[in-house]
C-alpha cells in the first residue's frame, strides 16, 4: 500500500492522541507525511471567515496536544484549522488537495437515541473521500 | 485517487493562526451561487406581481420590464465590483472602498432595512399560500400577522441554536421552484392566452402617471436577492471568474421567469383581480385559473389522459401552495442569516458597535443581530393587524432601502473608475463613456439615474416610507457617530490603510 501522505483529523476529543499515535507509527517506515487537521465549523448566520475567539482557542488546544503526542513519538507533524460550513466536505476537500492517501479518523463510542452512532462527519468522509479511509474507535466504557 | 470527485457545497477556507497565513480557500461554484441567489429572486415572483398589479394596474408587465432593465444594470455593477472585492458586505463593501467609510455605512444600514423588509414581507406572504389549507390564515387580519409574526419568531429561534441548513436541499428547491413556474407558465399560455385578452387587460386597466411611476418603483421588489451573489462571493471558488458567470445566468433565469409569470397573470386574471383578491399570493390565483380552465372531457378523448388531467387540476393548486410557504419560508431565513452575516461584517471594519455581531458562547450564532432585527422585521409587521395596508408599505420600504443600497453600488463603481483606474478588474464593464482619460460604464451611469430616480419617486409619493426610511437612517447615523466618537475614530479613514487592517485572517 503506497504510503505517502497522511491526513489525521482531530477534534478535541480522547480519541485525537491515539489517532495521532497510530498515523505516526504508520507514516514511520515509509516516511509518509503527515497532516493534522481541526475544522471549525462556522454557522451560515456568521461570515465563513469571522474570527470566533472560543472555537479557535479550543482548536489551538488541539493540535497542540497533537503536536506534543507526535513529538513524543520522535515523529514531526504539519497542522491546519480549517473553518467550513461542514466538517465532511472540508476534510474530503482538503484530502483531495494535499493528495492524500489515507485520512485517519478517531472517535469515541457513542449512542444516539439508545444506537451506536458514528455522527454526521465520519458517514460523510467514508462515503466521498476518494482516498483510503481509516477508523479508530475508542473502547468500550 | 479518483478524479472525478467534486465538493459539496459544503464550503471551507484554511485558517492559519499557528505558524504561517493561509489563502482563503474557497469551495462554492456557479450552481451553490445560482441556487442561493434563485432562492432569494425566485422567492419575490410570489409576492411582487400583486404589489406591481395595485399599484400599476395593466401597466404591471411595463412596470416589470422597465425594472427589469435596472436590474440587469445592477447585476452588471455588483458583478464588476464582486469581481474586484469578493467579500462579505456587498454594496457596503464597494462604498467603503470607492467612496468613504461613511458612505459604506449608509449603504450597508440601506442594505440592512432591505433584508428587514424581505423578512417582513416573505413572512407576511407565507399564511396567504397556506390560506388554501385553512382559510383565516388568508382572510383573518389578526390570524394572518400573527401567524406572519410567529414565522419569524420560530426562525430567530431557529437560528439563534444554529439548525444545520443543508445547501443541497437550497439547490434541489430552486430547481423545483423554477420547473413548477415554467410549468405554470407553459400551462396559462396553452389553456388560456388570448392575445386581445391580453391587450384590453393591458390597455383597459392602465394607470395615470404617476401610479406607474411608483408601479416601476415598487417592482423592484421582485428583484430582492441581487446582493446575495455578493454576499457569497467569499465562499466561491475562483470568485473573480465564477460570480460574473453566476449573476449572467441568475438575470437570463430571472427575466425569463417573470416575463412569462406576467403574461400567464394577465391571461388567467384581470390586473383589479391580482390587486385585490390575489395581491398577497398571485400565484395561487394563477393556479387557480388554470384549474378552472381545465375540462379534462373535452380536452381529451383518452381515459388515461384524462385522469392526468384531472390530477393536474387538483394538485397544481396544493403544490404551488406548498412550494410557496416552503420557498418564502427558505427566503425569510435567508434574510435573518443575510442580516447577521451583515452586521458581523459591519462591526468588523467598525461601521457599527461590534457587540451587534457577538457570538454566543454555546451556539456560536450572532445572537443579539438575530435577535435585534428579528424584532425589528416584527414590529413592521403590526400594522397588519388594523388593516390590508401593511403589505403595500412593505413594499415601499423595501424600495426606499434597496434603491438607495444600489444607487450607492452605482455611484461606488464610478467613484473607483476615476480614482482607481488601475485596479484591476476581472470583470470590466463595456460600453465605457471617456471623460478626462477616464472610462465610466454607461450601464452604471443609467443605473445610477434609474435608482436615484425611484428612490426619489419613493420619497416623494409615500409618506410611510418616507418617514420610516428616514427615521431608519437617522438612527443609524446617530448611533454611527456615536460609536465613531466613543471609539475616537475618525468617520472617513483612508480606504487602502483599512484593506490592509481589516480583521480576518485572508
Amino acid at each position: 500500500m503506497k504510503l505517502e501522505k497522511i491526513l489525521v483529523t482531530v477534534s478535541g476529543k480522547e480519541a485525537d492522541a491515539e489517532a495521532v499515535k497510530l498515523a505516526c507509527d504508520l507514516a514511520k517506515k515509509p516516511k509518509a507525511k503527515v497532516y493534522v487537521v481541526y475544522v471549525i465549523e462556522v454557522k451560515r448566520s456568521l461570515p465563513l471567515d469571522a474570527v470566533i475567539e472560543s472555537e479557535i482557542r479550543s482548536a489551538e488546544e488541539a493540535l497542540a496536544h497533537a503536536e506534543d503526542v507526535a513529538s513524543d513519538k520522535d515523529y514531526e507533524v504539519e497542522t491546519d484549522l480549517i473553518q467550513g460550513r461542514d466538517a465532511g466536505p472540508a476534510i474530503v476537500d482538503e484530502a483531495m488537495d494535499k493528495e492524500v492517501d489515507l485520512i485517519l479518523m478517531g472517535f469515541t463510542y457513542k449512542k444516539r437515541f439508545g444506537v451506536f452512532s458514528l455522527g454526521r462527519v465520519i458517514p460523510y468522509v467514508l462515503e466521498e473521500a476518494p482516498c483510503r479511509v481509516l477508523l479508530y474507535r475508542e473502547p468500550m466504557r | 485517487m479518483r478524479n472525478d470527485w467534486h465538493p459539496k457545497l459544503g464550503d471551507k477556507l484554511v485558517r492559519g493562526p499557528r505558524v504561517k497565513i493561509h489563502p482563503l480557500r474557497r469551495v462554492l461554484g456557479i450552481p451553490g451561487l445560482f441556487s442561493t441567489a434563485y432562492g432569494d429572486l425566485g422567492s419575490s415572483i410570489y409576492y411582487a406581481l400583486g404589489l406591481v398589479a395595485l399599484m400599476a394596474m395593466g401597466a404591471a408587465p411595463v412596470a416589470l420590464g422597465i425594472a427589469g432593465i435596472f436590474f440587469v444594470f445592477t447585476a452588471l455593477t455588483y458583478a464588476e465590483g464582486t469581481a474586484m472585492f469578493p467579500e462579505a458586505g456587498g454594496s457596503a463593501s464597494f462604498a467603503r472602498h470607492g467612496l468613504s467609510d461613511l458612505m459604506g455605512f449608509i449603504s450597508g444600514w440601506s442594505l440592512m432595512f432591505g433584508y428587514i423588509v424581505t423578512i417582513s414581507i416573505s413572512a407576511y406572504t407565507i399564511p396567504s399560500y397556506l390560506g388554501y389549507f385553512w382559510e383565516p390564515l388568508k382572510m383573518s387580519p389578526v390570524i394572518h400577522t400573527a401567524a406572519a409574526m410567529g414565522i419569524v419568531a420560530l426562525l430567530m429561534a431557529i437560528n439563534v441554536i444554529g439548525v444545520r441548513e443543508s445547501s443541497q436541499l437550497n439547490f434541489g428547491l430552486a430547481i423545483l421552484d423554477i420547473t413548477t413556474q415554467l410549468l405554470i407558465i407553459i400551462a396559462a399560455v396553452v389553456l388560456l392566452f388570448n392575445p386581445v385578452v391580453f391587450w384590453h387587460r393591458i390597455t383597459g386597466y392602465w394607470p395615470s402617471t404617476p401610479d406607474l411611476i411608483f408601479g416601476v418603483a415598487i417592482a423592484a421588489i421582485a428583484f430582492t436577492g441581487v446582493e446575495t451573489i455578493s454576499q457569497m462571493s467569499e465562499e466561491a471558488r475562483r470568485p473573480t471568474e465564477k460570480t460574473p458567470k453566476a449573476y449572467a445566468w441568475v438575470t437570463i433565469v430571472v427575466l425569463v421567469i417573470y416575463a412569462g409569470i406576467s403574461v400567464a397573470a394577465f391571461s388567467a386574471l384581470t390586473p383589479s383581480e391580482l390587486g385585490s383578491t390575489w395581491i398577497t399570493d398571485p400565484v395561487a390565483g394563477i393556479a387557480q385559473g388554470i384549474s378552472r380552465a381545465i375540462f379534462p372531457h373535452n380536452l381529451a378523448q383518452q381515459a388515461i389522459v384524462v385522469y392526468l388531467l384531472q390530477g393536474f387540476r387538483s394538485v397544481l393548486p396544493v403544490l404551488v401552495a406548498l412550494l410557496a410557504g416552503t420557498i418564502l419560508f427558505i427566503a425569510t431565513n435567508a434574510g435573518i442569516l443575510g442580516i447577521s452575516r451583515l452586521a458581523f461584517s459591519l462591526g468588523r471594519f467598525q461601521l457599527i458597535p461590534a457587540e451587534l455581531g457577538r457570538v454566543h458562547h454555546r451556539f456560536k450564532t450572532p445572537y443579539i443581530a438575530i435577535l435585534v432585527f428579528g424584532l425589528i422585521s416584527i414590529v413592521l409587521q403590526i400594522p397588519g393587524f388594523f388593516g390590508p395596508d401593511v403589505f403595500a408599505n412593505l413594499g415601499g420600504l423595501y424600495a426606499f432601502g434597496s434603491m438607495l443600497s444600489f444607487a450607492l453600488a452605482h455611484l461606488s463603481i464610478l467613484a473607483l473608475r476615476i480614482k482607481r483606474p488601475d485596479l484591476p478588474r476581472p470583470f470590466k464593464l463595456r460600453l465605457n463613456v471617456k471623460i478626462s482619460n477616464r472610462e465610466l460604464p454607461l450601464t452604471a451611469i443609467l443605473g445610477l439615474l434609474g435608482t436615484g430616480i425611484i428612490w426619489i419617486v419613493v420619497v416623494i409619493m409615500q409618506p410611510y416610507s418616507r418617514y420610516v426610511g428616514f427615521g431608519w437612517l437617522l438612527i443609524g447615523l446617530g448611533t454611527f457617530f456615536l460609536f465613531r466618537k466613543v471609539k475616537s475614530a475618525p468617520t472617513d479613514q483612508s480606504n487602502m490603510q483599512r484593506d490592509e487592517t481589516k480583521g480576518s485572517n485572508k
